[in-house]
């Protein structure tokens, strides 16, 4: 438990939370922007996968989707949005958070 | 939607499986944003093709040569980083990267017009360490940091010696260094994809 009392689990994003989401956002947040095909491969996804995941997350308005013509050949960039980036860091530091509680309750 | 549990092998907590998703996929997106060996080269070879402009006692011919071969140099560099971002379909914000080359073009130009003797000829490589300094800070290496405190400690070493005439050797330490790193990191990043 936190100073505050509530423990870290509840501070946990039930959107970011997931591993492709997670992952999606981690890439995000390295890079200015990334395309489809980028993302795809990292995650080792299929099309319809990445498009669900991505559709999540920018309901939630964590990341923006730019679909755009390149040399007569359709690409889709994906951004981090701000509150994209913020997220990212509250799940990390609730996650190294409830690490810390873990391995508290351990010794 | 059911959030999945991270996979994890045994003793190791869903947090840290997570933790270790998150490290592991910036760690290989900076590696493919992190490619640093092409500015390297060319900034290697432009120091070295310099030295035959390095005369004593503040001869114009140096200035010149920078005057162009920097915006050259910068010129391919941001064609290289372009479509290289094209290719992988991942791109960072140059902005920093630009901000920094500026301030360092504007500082190797300034410094010597404001310094005199061994140390005139040697002041511009103390700029292009501490630019590699904030290079490696912006890139988050080690090998650019590295590369950095060499710059900048072979003119301090060229001053303590007491050398005369430093430019020559200095810029041809410093290009060899650059140059050298350059091709080091071609051959890691050659090997790694």
């Amino acid at each position: 438990m936190t100073a505050t009392g509530e423990h870290p689990v509840h501070r946990l994003d039930d959107v970011v939370h997931q591993r492709v989401r997670l992952g999606i956002l981690a890439v995000l947040a390295e890079a200015d922007r990334a395309d489809f095909t980028y993302l795809r491969r990292m995650l080792d996804l299929t099309d319809g996968n990445l498009s669900r995941h991505l559709g999540v997350l920018e309901q939630a308005g964590y990341v923006r989707i730019d679909k755009a013509f390149e040399e007569r050949k359709p690409r889709t960039w994906i951004h981090a949005t701000t509150e994209g980036r913020a997220a990212l860091a509250a799940e990390v530091a609730a996650l190294r958070e409830l690490l810390g509680t873990t391995q508290m309750n351990r010794t | 939607m059911p959030t999945p549990p991270f996979f994890h092998p045994a003793g190791v907590s869903e947090p840290a499986a997570a933790l270790h998703h998150v490290q592991e996929l910036q760690d290989r997106t900076r590696a493919d944003l992190g490619s640093f060996w092409f500015p390297l080269v060319v900034f290697g070879v432009l120091t070295l093709a310099s030295i035959p402009f390095l005369v004593p006692d503040g001869s114009p011919a140096i200035p010149y040569f920078w005057a162009v071969a920097g915006p050259a140099g910068g010129a391919a560099i941001g064609w290289y980083c372009h479509s290289r971002e094209q290719r992988l379909g991942v791109s960072r914000s140059g902005t920093p990267f630009l901000v920094t080359g500026a301030v360092l073009f504007v500082a190797a130009f300034g410094l010597p017009a404001v310094t005199t003797g061994a140390l005139q000829e040697v002041v511009s490589a103390f700029a292009v360490g501490a630019g590699y300094l904030v290079f490696a800070w912006l890139s988050r290496s080690p090998t650019l940091a590295v590369l950095g405190v060499v710059v900048a400690a072979v003119p301090a070493g060229a001053l303590l010696v007491g050398l005369a005439h430093p430019g020559p050797p200095v810029a041809a330490t410093t290009g060899s260094a650059i140059l050298v790193t350059g091709l080091a990191a071609r051959r890691a990043e050659q090997r790694s994809a």
